[in-house]
Formats: structure tokens, C-alpha cells, sequence
């Protein structure tokens, strides 16, 4: 597995102009490596999912850089972003997103269609995710017909299935129980280390903390004191 | 296209109501159409059945066919000038059961008659070509028929749309309509140029007259397409109303899925074609079905119905609603291009 990096620098955010404006990202710098599952945690409102939003390329920066695997992908078109969350970047949400007229096959399989594999090829490799996470006697289920945590699972899946090379979650686990909640990562640290993928997640559960390799914490716009874990 | 389908699958019931909307203000249109054109038809098919592009008449009789006459000189005059031929015509009324039926009989030269859809023309000066439509007063070929002069005439044939402001007509030898207390309404002119048509219109009590003058000169002709065309013209308004909001709010309902859809990565263009396969299959049904019932009713309709249907009507019903129904999707298109992901999640 080739190890890659993500790196930030100098990142900032400002929303609004004027009167308005608020600085609610001020030069965020942090790199991460393969394998690493990370943890940003903060007070509401200090700007998580802004930053997550900005790595994820769904929202636009103001200055700074951004690196994934080499590639500084900040100030690429649209479309060219679009390409990226498809095949580079898998995002999971705090509810599941999930389509609601696609069974859960179809789910995943779609998105690897849409990345150019064949329709066999995909709904092979959507198969083999769901019986990894022990979805196989679902296959057909609607999201609608499936419980909170199945839901999530697959949405977890759905990320993966062009095997990106980072995953961020927004508060994944915000809408399970304590159990569902630490199955959910545990799963996703497996997996962040199993492919070698970058893995950022945000969440204000100290009781996860401990799954995670750091924890970041943003506070007025800055990332304090990394705490090491393990 | 996967993406289309699944929903049009997942979501029959909503989809299907929008179908059939779509299905039955086609219908409508192309009834209210159809209506019209028989209405039409029922007016000046007369006219449109002697084949000609003018015709020469009275003067001052504002255009009006049974008001017109040519004297002997008047005729000799035009014919000098051009080739023309007579068109002689007599109002009679005939019997069918209990009711009496205004029957206008017409004459004119072998090359004017129109042609003939059962039967054949009237070979002898007893005989007669009648409006197909009489067919639905019990008229069948052979029948005798008598007319005001006591005289006898055997129905030799049917021609199909012989009509003219609401009279059906019909047809006899020229040797035939001297028998009967006729005129000699107009003269048709076979081919003309400009100025023979300007020296006949200068003479004096003579007139040029165009085909569709002498159409809009019929006073029913006028009075019914009017409002009716002013009707299909709003139907159409109102479907492209209807069509356009229907898209328009069924995409708006779909923002945050299209939202999600863009954060995973599909490009607005897998979802343009997705919606456009939609709207097309949509529309598509709706107009198919529409066209399939109303050529049904077409054929079950009694035939004496002002009832008609053309293939160019059908065909232009069928262009003007995927066009009305494009420009409703297009109005939406625009709305997804501009989905902003992040929005349409953090909405939820
Ligand atoms: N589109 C926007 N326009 C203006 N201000 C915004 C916009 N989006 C976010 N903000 C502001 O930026 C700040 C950070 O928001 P963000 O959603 O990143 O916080 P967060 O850390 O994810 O909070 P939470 O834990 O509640 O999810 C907030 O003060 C918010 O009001
Ligand atoms: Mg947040």
C-alpha cells in the first residue's frame, strides 16, 4: 500500500463580508498520513464541519493549501471536485443520506458505475462490503426498511466503494446509542487501518476519543493541543 | 437512466397521477381540435372539395356564395379571359323520415368534381352524389331521393366531406341542375395569372375571390372557430402552466436528494439526464395514450359528429406538449445545476 499524506497549511475561512464577517477558520496547518484515523472535536459552532467541508471539497476556502496524495485539488473546477468526491474522497454524513428508491445493492453499486466499472463489477464489490459489515440478508432492503445503525453501516460502505484515498465523517455517530455508536467507529478505525486510508471524523464524544491514533481540537479558529493518544 | 428508473419504480403512485394529468389534457386538446376541425370541415370542405385557388363572383355580395349570381354575359366575360368553369348551385330540401333536410345541390364541370368515396358520380341527369354524413339519415346508394320538382333522383355514390356552412351538399350533371331552379353562383378558376385575375375583377359586378375569402366569408365558418381556437389556444397555456410547475415542484421536492447525490460525487449531468429521461418518458405515455384513446373515439364516433381527426393535428398536439414539457424540466434543470451540496445536506 502506498502511503500517501494530507496536508494542510495555512487553511483559513471567512465567511461574509463586512459587518458580517467572520473569521471561523484563521490558518489551520496539520498534515496526516495513511492508516491515520483522526479526531476533531471543538465547541459547537468552532468550525468542524467547516473545515471537514472544505477537505471534502464541497465548500470553497479563502487561503491556504491543501495537499491529498500530492495533490493540491483546493482550486479545482466544479466538475473537477465533483470527480474527486466521487473517486478520491468518500463522505459520511451525520444521517445516512442514504437514496431512498435505490435498494441497498443498487446503493452501493451506483457509485462505482458512475466512476466508470461495469454494472457486474460494481454490484460485486457492493456485495462484498455488505458481508463484511453483515449486511448480506439485506441486499434487497430498501434504506427505508433498515434500522438506524444498518442505515449507517451502508452509507460507511457507499464511501468506500471507489476505495478513496481519505474518508470524513461529520459526527457520524450522532444519531446512534452508545453501543451502535462506538460499533461505528471501531469499524471505521478497522477500516481506515485495513486500507491505508486517511481517516477524519468529527464528533463531541469523549468516549470515542480513545479510537482515534490523535484528537484535534479547534478553538477560535486554531487547531490546540494535538493530544497524543495510545 | 438507472437513476431515473429506480425513482419512477420506487415512486409509481406519484408519477402515475402526473401521467395521467399530463394524458388527459392532451386528450382534451386534441378533442377540443378534433371538434374544431369537424366544426370546420362541416363549414367549407364544400369549398376545399372544387380544388381551386379562387373563385369569381358577384360583386357586393360581401363574399357570400349563396347570395352570389352571374349573368350569362358576366360568365362569357371571364371565360374570355381565363379558363374558368361554372358552379351552379340550387338549395333544395329533402325528406328523411319525419324531419326535412336542406340539401344544397351543385353542378360544375367533370374536372371540378370531388372525388368519390363509395359509389361513383352521378352518368345520368337522374342520379345523384350525396354527403357522406347523410349515411347516418339511413341514405344508402340506390336510394331514390326527391327533390322540390317532384322529380326523382337514384343516389349513385358518397363523397366524403361535401359541405358547406353546415348544408351537406350535393353533386348532379350540369344537365341535370337546369332542371331545378338554379344559378349560377360563381366560376372556378383552374389556373390564372395575376393580371387576368386584376382584368375579371375590373369588369364591372364581378369580383376575384380567394378560397379562404370565400371560407371567412361563411358566417358559421367564423363565428365557431374563433372561440374555439381561442379554447385549444389556452388549453395549451394552461398545460404548459400545469406541466412546468408539476416538473418544477417535483424537482424542487428532490433538492436534497440531488444534493447528496452531488456530495457523493454524481455530476450534475447524470442527474440532467436523469430528469430529462424522465420527463420524456413521463410525457411520452401521457401523449401516446392520449393519441390511442382519441384515434379510439375517432373510430366509434357517429359519423354525422363534427368530429375530425389529421395526422399533422396529432403530430403537432404530440411536438407542442414534449416541447411544453421540456421547457418545464428545463426551468427545473437549471434549479439542480445550481444545487449547492452542502446546503441541501445541512438542511436535513
Ligand atoms: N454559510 C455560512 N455563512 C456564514 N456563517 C457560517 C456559514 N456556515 C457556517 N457559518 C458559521 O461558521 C461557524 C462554524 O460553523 P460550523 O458548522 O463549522 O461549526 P461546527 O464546529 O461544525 O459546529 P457543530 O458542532 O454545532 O456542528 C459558525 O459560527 C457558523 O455560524
Ligand atoms: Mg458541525
Amino acid at each position: 500500500m502506498n502511503n500517501m499524506t494530507l496536508e494542510v497549511h495555512g487553511l483559513t475561512k471567512t465567511f461574509g463580508t463586512g459587518d458580517a464577517k467572520t473569521d471561523v477558520l484563521k490558518g489551520i496547518d496539520f498534515s496526516a498520513s495513511s492508516g491515520e484515523l483522526i479526531i476533531l472535536s471543538g465547541a459547537s459552532g468552532s468550525g468542524k464541519s467547516t473545515l471537514l467541508s472544505i477537505l471534502g471539497g464541497l465548500l470553497s476556502h479563502t487561503e491556504g493549501e491543501v495537499k491529498l496524495d500530492d495533490v493540491d485539488y483546493l482550486d479545482l473546477s466544479e466538475k473537477e471536485l465533483t470527480k474527486m468526491r466521487l473517486t478520491d474522497i468518500g463522505f459520511i454524513f451525520q444521517s445516512s443520506h442514504l437514496i431512498p428508491y435505490m435498494d441497498i445493492v443498487s446503493q452501493l453499486s451506483f457509485v462505482a458505475e458512475q466512476a466508470g466499472l461495469s454494472k457486474n463489477e460494481a454490484r460485486k464489490r457492493s456485495k462484498a462490503l455488505l458481508e463484511e459489515i453483515g449486511l448480506s440478508h439485506r441486499f434487497n432492503s430498501y434504506p427505508g426498511m433498515l434500522s438506524g445503525g444498518e442505515r449507517q453501516r451502508a452509507a460507511i460502505m457507499r464511501a468506500l466503494m471507489n476505495k478513496p484515498k481519505m474518508l470524513l465523517a461529520d459526527e457520524p455517530t450522532a444519531s446512534l446509542d452508545g453501543a451502535r455508536a462506538i460499533e461505528v467507529v471501531e469499524m471505521l478505525r478497522d477500516i481506515v487501518k485495513d486500507r491505508g486510508m486517511i481517516g477524519i471524523l468529527i464528533t463531541h464524544d469523549s468516549r470515542i476519543f480513545e479510537y482515534a491514533d490523535r484528537v484535534l481540537t479547534l478553538e477560535d479558529g486554531h487547531l490546540k493541543a494535538e493530544s497524543q493518544m495510545q | 437512466m438507472k437513476l431515473a428508473l429506480k425513482e419512477l419504480k420506487f415512486y409509481k403512485f406519484k408519477y402515475i397521477m402526473v401521467t395521467a394529468i399530463l394524458f388527459l389534457l392532451a386528450f382534451l386538446v386534441l378533442f377540443v381540435s378534433a371538434l374544431a376541425q369537424g366544426l370546420a370541415r362541416e363549414n367549407i370542405s364544400g369549398i376545399d372539395a372544387l380544388n381551386s385557388e379562387y373563385f369569381v363572383m358577384e360583386e357586393d355580395v360581401e363574399n357570400d356564395l349563396m347570395r352570389s349570381g352571374l349573368s350569362e354575359d358576366q360568365i362569357n366575360g371571364v371565360q374570355e379571359t381565363t379558363s374558368a368553369d361554372p358552379l351552379q348551385l340550387s338549395m333544395q330540401k329533402i325528406e328523411s323520415g319525419d324531419s326535412e333536410i336542406s340539401l344544397l345541390i351543385a353542378a360544375t364541370d367533370e374536372s371540378k368534381e370531388p372525388a368519390v368515396k363509395e359509389g361513383r358520380f352521378p352518368e345520368s341527369q337522374s342520379e345523384l352524389l350525396l354527403n357522406e354524413k347523410l349515411k347516418a339519415e339511413g341514405f344508402s346508394v340506390g336510394d331514390d331521393v326527391t327533390l322540390t320538382n317532384e322529380q326523382t333522383y337514384e343516389v349513385s355514390g358518397f363523397a366524403e366531406d361535401i359541405m358547406f356552412a353546415h348544408n351537406s351538399m350535393a353533386f348532379v350533371t350540369p344537365e341535370a341542375i337546369n332542371d331545378l331552379e338554379s344559378r349560377t353562383a360563381a366560376l372556378i378558376i383552374s389556373e390564372s395569372s395575376e393580371a387576368e385575375r386584376q382584368t375579371i375583377d375590373d369588369a364591372p359586378g364581378v369580383a376575384v375571390v380567394s378560397a379562404s375569402e370565400l371560407k371567412n366569408a361563411v358566417p358559421s365558418y367564423q363565428a365557431e372557430q374563433q372561440p374555439l381556437n381561442l379554447m385549444i389556444v389556452f388549453l395549451f397555456v394552461i398545460s404548459a402552466i400545469v406541466l412546468a410547475a408539476f416538473f418544477y415542484v417535483i424537482t424542487i421536492q428532490k433538492t436534497s436528494q440531488f444534493g447528496i447525490l452531488k456530495a457523493i460525487g454524481t455530476s450534475s449531468r447524470t442527474l440532467a439526464v436523469s430528469i430529462l429521461i424522465q420527463v420524456i418518458l413521463i410525457t411520452l405515455t401521457g401523449v401516446v395514450l392520449s393519441l390511442i384513446t382519441i384515434s379510439l373515439i375517432g373510430m366509434v364516433i357517429p359519423i354525422d359528429m363534427p368530429f375530425y381527426l389529421n395526422t399533422n393535428l396529432m403530430a403537432l398536439v404530440s411536438v407542442l406538449f414534449l416541447v411544453v414539457a421540456f421547457i418545464g424540466a428545463g426551468l427545473s434543470l437549471v434549479r439542480v445545476i445550481r444545487i449547492d451540496p452542502l446546503e441541501a445536506i445541512s438542511s436535513e
